[in-house]
């Protein structure tokens, strides 16, 4: 399971490879950030699988444990890897009562007027009377979802020691395959009805595409503790928009845009500890502080009679939060042939202070929970040659119940992962190769749903912004001073409401090999 | 304010006959004229509406009464008026006792009107064209030698709807929404063209559609937005229309009672649902 080099037996090798590496890292640095696939994952490469805080030793440990990289044998490891989520959401079914009718068009006040149900749920065409005034197509609700995608991966590792015992570094890669990044800053409220009026995975599909890239450092300080640090990237975009719109009925022919776009980068650093007390027995402790990728878009809109106009907003995405992870691992049998242990790992992942893809925070009372996802696993080794590893995962949902106005959909998900691995000598390169295959099935029993209704009796005399909008105020009045009767109740186009249901089941599996020297 | 056409409609006398019985527009009319416009380079569909009682002599037809009936634009904005500006445009730009012509033109009726100037929002005497409803100037001949009133320069506008804001309110909502007061300057003119005949009839019981020509300038004095402050202006290339709805000879015309109500708000609210607002296509 672990090899304990004595330390006198770390030689310094200084190689072409070491460049290699040097040059590989500040290459990718302008692209790379945060980690949401290897939260989800776990190591794709090597013995790691869902408890590679605490076990494992190989390019992965850059992200997961940076402190474990001074057990890992030099080499380059290459894996493929394929994630399916698929997460189903079912709305329940809504009176029309609630619906925004069109007779509400133009009547509204604030800022953001809802579009009449009927619009969203069959479209409008102006050319067959509606009041729209471009053909509209139908966007039913959750005919926009997200999810039952499935993900493909190029993985990558790399592991080299730089100055024997003190410094090891390493490097851990999941690349999509379908695109390099893919991010959706939906509104997790009423107002996702003027785009996909549908509900997506707060916490998988879009973040499942992200380019995940981890650098990390150890150093062996004495035969029982090693320490590590590593550090994913956190990008941000700011991207600038300007435009000059000749006629505003004509954008498509009359719109000019001017695009300023930068890109800088922070680096999200990780800690790693390793404490071996005694013989068989590791200790591990880690630290991961919040990651993001963040998008500033400023919109800057000018017309011909000198109206200039300036927004910006910003979307976050991929976010991950502050976790800190101890893990344990005790190898209760240590024979010259058969290796076996037994590893648990607990991580406190730090939810309260998440900010959603419109970089807000939920609202009071619908606060995220800080909870503690556990993992607890077996390790066999056979001869140092044939490697397996069988973990168990419980991470319950940090997402309340959604009864109020957001939908973020999450649910509690259980997860087992098993994996084996095979060493084989060439002598004549003096090199091994490692093949190795993984698989992983994480549950997400369903979890469902109702929203509480803010004209309902309990709620009279009162406006809770955490409450689902009523979108057309009771007693609302056209221009002739006539009230709406029909503007009394709740009228909302909030796809998530009444309420909403979600299970699911992510599937993975994947091949890798490692070429170790 | 109580409508007197709805207790009594003035009913049109028919003792001076018209030249042709067929071609007689003696009676109670209801209208709406679209005319389209262009403001920061989007279309509006102005919907103007007119409570009309006309008594036709020979060819000559005369206003009995009217009063406009409100305004609303469609568009990427629409644009309407809140009732105490709608009370406030009745009482305003009233056509009694001016003369149009209407007279048989082989198989059609052929209706013709000189200019009629209308202000919004100010004193209109103060800024009619040489004070005459039916002057041939132009708006610009106009607008340069008396200038409609202006935020710096105020005077002369009034506060109609008595919102607290000098202009008449618009309320706008759509691609941009707020408040829009201002002041307006327009004439119209409807005719009869090619295209747009209509047959003679005794009781008109279809609705006569008309060309209409008009031009108008603004002044805003309050915008609740700035883009709100754009001015528009017409579109020269669009064809305006009018239509013409007649109700009856006289009050006692059950499709009269249907559209004329207590008061006059009320029966221009049926006026502008029996002919509701459309963008020309």
């Amino acid at each position: 399971m672990r090899r304990h080099p004595s330390l006198a037996s770390i030689r310094p090798r200084h190689t072409r490879v070491t460049w290699l590496f040097a040059l590989f890292s500040f290459a990718a640095a302008s692209v790379a950030h945060a980690a949401p696939p290897f939260e989800l994952a776990g190591s794709t490469l090597g013995s790691g699988g869902m408890s590679a805080r605490g076990s494992g030793s190989d390019a992965a440990s850059s992200y997961f444990n940076p402190a474990r990289l001074t057990r890992a044998a030099n080499g380059l490891q290459l894996g493929w890897f394929v994630l399916n989520d698929g997460i189903n959401i079912t709305l329940y079914a809504r009176s029309a009562a609630n619906d925004v009718p069109s007779l509400a068009l133009n009547e509204f006040e604030g800022r953001f007027p809802p579009l009449p149900t009927e619009w969203i749920e069959r479209g409008c065409d102006p050319m067959q009377g509606g009041r729209c005034v471009s053909k509209l197509p139908a966007r039913p609700r959750q005919s926009a979802g997200s999810s039952g995608t499935a993900h493909a991966y190029q993985v990558f590792g790399l592991v080299q020691k730089v100055i024997d015992r003190w410094l090891t570094l390493g490097a851990y890669g999941m690349v999509p395959f379908d695109s390099f990044m893919q991010g959706r800053s939906f509104f997790s409220d009423e107002r996702e009805q003027y785009f996909s009026n549908s509900l997506h995975p707060e916490l998988y599909s879009d973040r499942l595409t992200a380019m995940a890239l981890a650098f990390g450092a150890g150093s062996q300080i004495t035969e029982w503790l090693s320490i590590g640090v590593g550090v994913t990237l956190s990008l941000t975009n700011s991207a600038d928009a300007g435009t000059y719109v000749g006629n505003s009925a004509k954008i498509p022919e009359t719109l000019l845009l001017n695009t300023d776009i930068k890109v800088s980068t922070g680096v999200a650093p990780n800690f790693g500890a390793v404490v071996t007390p005694t013989e068989g027995l590791d200790i591990s402790l880690t630290v991961h502080t919040p990651q993001k990728l963040e998008i500033i878009t400023g919109f800057a809109t000018f017309l011909p009679n000198g109206d200039l106009q300036r927004a910006d907003r910003t979307a976050t995405l991929a976010w991950e939060p502050w976790m800190l992870a101890l893990g344990v691992q005790y190898d209760f049998l240590r024979s010259a042939e058969h290796r076996m242990g037994i590893v648990a790992t607990a991580t406190d992942q730090v939810w309260s202070q998440y900010r959603d893809r419109q970089n807000a925070r939920p609202q009071q009372g619908y606060e995220w929970a800080n909870v503690l996802q556990v993992t607890g696993g077996l390790r066999y080794i056979y001869a140092e040659q044939f490697t397996t590893f069988f973990d168990g995962v419980y991470a319950p949902s940090p997402v309340p119940l959604q009864t109020g106005r957001t939908n973020y959909v999450d649910n509690d998900r259980y997860a087992i992962a098993a994996g084996m691995s095979y060493e084989l000598d060439m002598p004549s390169i003096k090199c091994k190769l490692r093949l190795g295959v993984q698989g992983q099935m994480h549950i997400l029993p369903e979890r469902g749903q109702k929203k509480l209704d803010p004209t309902s009796a309990q709620f009279a005399g009162h406006r809770y912004s955490q409450l689902v909008v009523d979108e057309w105020i009771d007693g609302a009045m056209n221009n002739r001073g006539e009230v709406y009767q029909e503007s009394f109740g709740l009228q909302t186009n909030n796809p998530g409401w009444p309420g909403f249901s979600s299970k699911g089941v992510i599937l993975g599996a994947g091949l890798n090999a490692s070429l170790l020297y | 304010m109580p409508d007197a056409g709805a207790a009594a409609p003035s009913g049109a006398q028919t003792a001076q006959a018209a030249q042709d019985a067929d071609c007689d527009m003696t009676g109670i009319w209801i209208a709406r004229q679209i005319t389209v416009s262009e403001a920061i380079g989007v279309e509006a569909y102005s919907n103007n509406w007119y409570y009309l009682e006309y008594k036709q002599s020979g060819t000559t037809v005369e206003v009995v009464k009217h009063y406009d009936c409100g305004i609303e634009v469609l568009g990427a904005v629409t644009v309407v008026l809140e009732r105490p500006a709608l009370e406030a445009q009745i009482a305003h730009n009233l056509q009694a006792g001016r003369k149009l012509s209407m007279s048989k033109d082989g198989a059609s009726c052929k209706l013709e009107t000189r200019r009629f100037w209308s202000i919004r929002g100010a004193d209109e005497m103060r800024y009619l064209p040489d004070g005459a409803r039916d002057s041939d100037m132009s708006i610009r001949d106009v607008a340069m030698s008396v200038p409609l009133p202006t935020m710096a320069k105020p005077d002369g506008a009034l506060d109609p709807d008595g919102d607290g804001q000098l202009g008449l309110a618009f309320q706008i909502s759509g691609l941009l929404s707020g408040t829009r007061n201002s002041v307006q300057r327009d004439w119209t003119r409807w005719f009869s063209d090619t295209g747009y005949e209509f047959p003679p009839g005794m009781d008109w019981t279809g609705d006569l559609t008309l060309r209409a020509d008009f031009d108008n300038e603004e002044s805003v004095l309050f915008a609740s937005d700035s883009l709100l402050a754009s001015g528009s202006t017409p579109k020269g290339s669009a064809k305006h229309t009018v239509r013409l709805r007649f109700l009856g000879r006289d009050a006692s015309d059950p499709r009269v009672a249907a559209i004329v109500k207590d008061n006059q708000v009320d029966t221009c609210y049926a006026i502008q649902d029996a002919l509701p607002a459309e963008e020309l296509r």
